[in-house]
């Protein structure tokens, strides 16, 4: 990777972390990711970097309808069976 | 230390010897991690997408992209924490894909402060919060206090911090964050853009000094 698409990888990692590269240009990102590793490393480093931002960011409670929800979402056929009994 | 490496916190590195578990299928395994962050998570998605319905649904997302994607988990490269924030993140972002065609300054973003004020105020605006929930920039202090990121925030202009707080905290794009600060979008950018390369290079500086302590002792 020459310079200039460092630099661009820089940024364009920096933007995805931070959330203000949007629409086509990030979905765009998400196809060439698996096929760039210098584009990864470049990601993670940005995740690390901007992790500590997430810390103070209060939990919140969900509902408990979220995890029955889940539950449904991933294992339903099971769901289907047990009911079916 | 290589950056992307951070030595794993206790915390962190308990959750992550859940997923080879839940890679293999363990229910259990994936029930226990979602006790343990899912509050956490919901948090960071709720910030972004305030409405709280949708926020459960891409919570949902989340958690369901955690357990078809678990095998993929790789502790070498990132913390569980970081890795899970990454993910929340992202779908949080794309759920706000329709937002983009609202007008920026509808009555949900009141609560940052948005009204007849003159431009002048705007940052001030920014650091009151009219509900009780912290506003960006009050996030960003608290951030800020508590890790090497503080020294590095310090240096950046009020431009930068503002537009990187409302950037991350609120979900905002370029336009919105410019539309909130009354400003061109190409000064809004150039701010994101130098407040990120400032952060860069240091966080990467403080790091390695870290680094090099850590060896020392």
């Amino acid at each position: 990777m020459d310079y200039s698409q460092r630099i661009r990888a820089e940024r364009l990692a920096a933007e995805y972390v931070l959330g203000t590269l949007r629409g086509a240009a990030r979905r765009r990102m998400e196809q060439v990711l698996p096929a760039h590793p210098a584009l990864q490393r470049a990601l993670s480093r940005w995740q690390w970097r901007l992790q500590a931002l997430a810390s103070p960011v209060e939990p919140v409670e969900p509902s408990a309808g979220v995890w029955d929800g889940l539950q449904r979402r991933l294992f339903c056929s099971r769901t289907v069976e047990v009911e079916a009994v | 230390m290589n950056v992307s490496k951070p030595a794993p916190s206790e915390r962190s590195a308990a959750l992550a010897a859940l997923m080879p578990l839940i890679a293999a299928g363990d229910r259990a395994a994936f029930e226990a991690l979602y006790r343990c962050t899912c509050a956490q998570l919901f948090g960071i998605v709720l910030r972004i997408n305030g409405e709280r319905a949708l926020a459960e649904e891409v919570l949902q997302e989340v958690f369901e992209a955690v357990w078809r994607a678990a095998a993929t988990f790789d502790p070498a490269q990132a913390q569980l924490l970081t890795w899970l924030t990454s993910i929340a993140r992202n779908r949080a972002i794309d759920s706000l894909r329709r937002r983009a065609s609202e007008p920026v300054t509808v009555s949900r973003f009141g609560a940052l402060g948005l009204g007849g004020e003159e431009a002048g105020e705007e940052h001030d605006l920014l650091a009151q919060h009219a509900s009780e929930e912290p506003g960006p920039l009050d996030l960003l202090d608290r951030a800020s206090n508590r890790h090497a990121l503080s020294r590095c925030m310090s240096a950046l202009t009020r431009d930068q911090r503002s537009s990187l707080a409302l950037a991350y905290y609120q979900g905002f794009s370029h336009a919105e964050v410019a539309s909130h600060l009354c400003q061109p979008l190409g000064t809004v950018k150039s701010w994101v853009r130098g407040g990120l390369q400032s952060l860069r290079t240091c966080l990467d500086r403080a790091a390695n000094r870290a680094d090099f302590a850590g060896r020392d002792r």
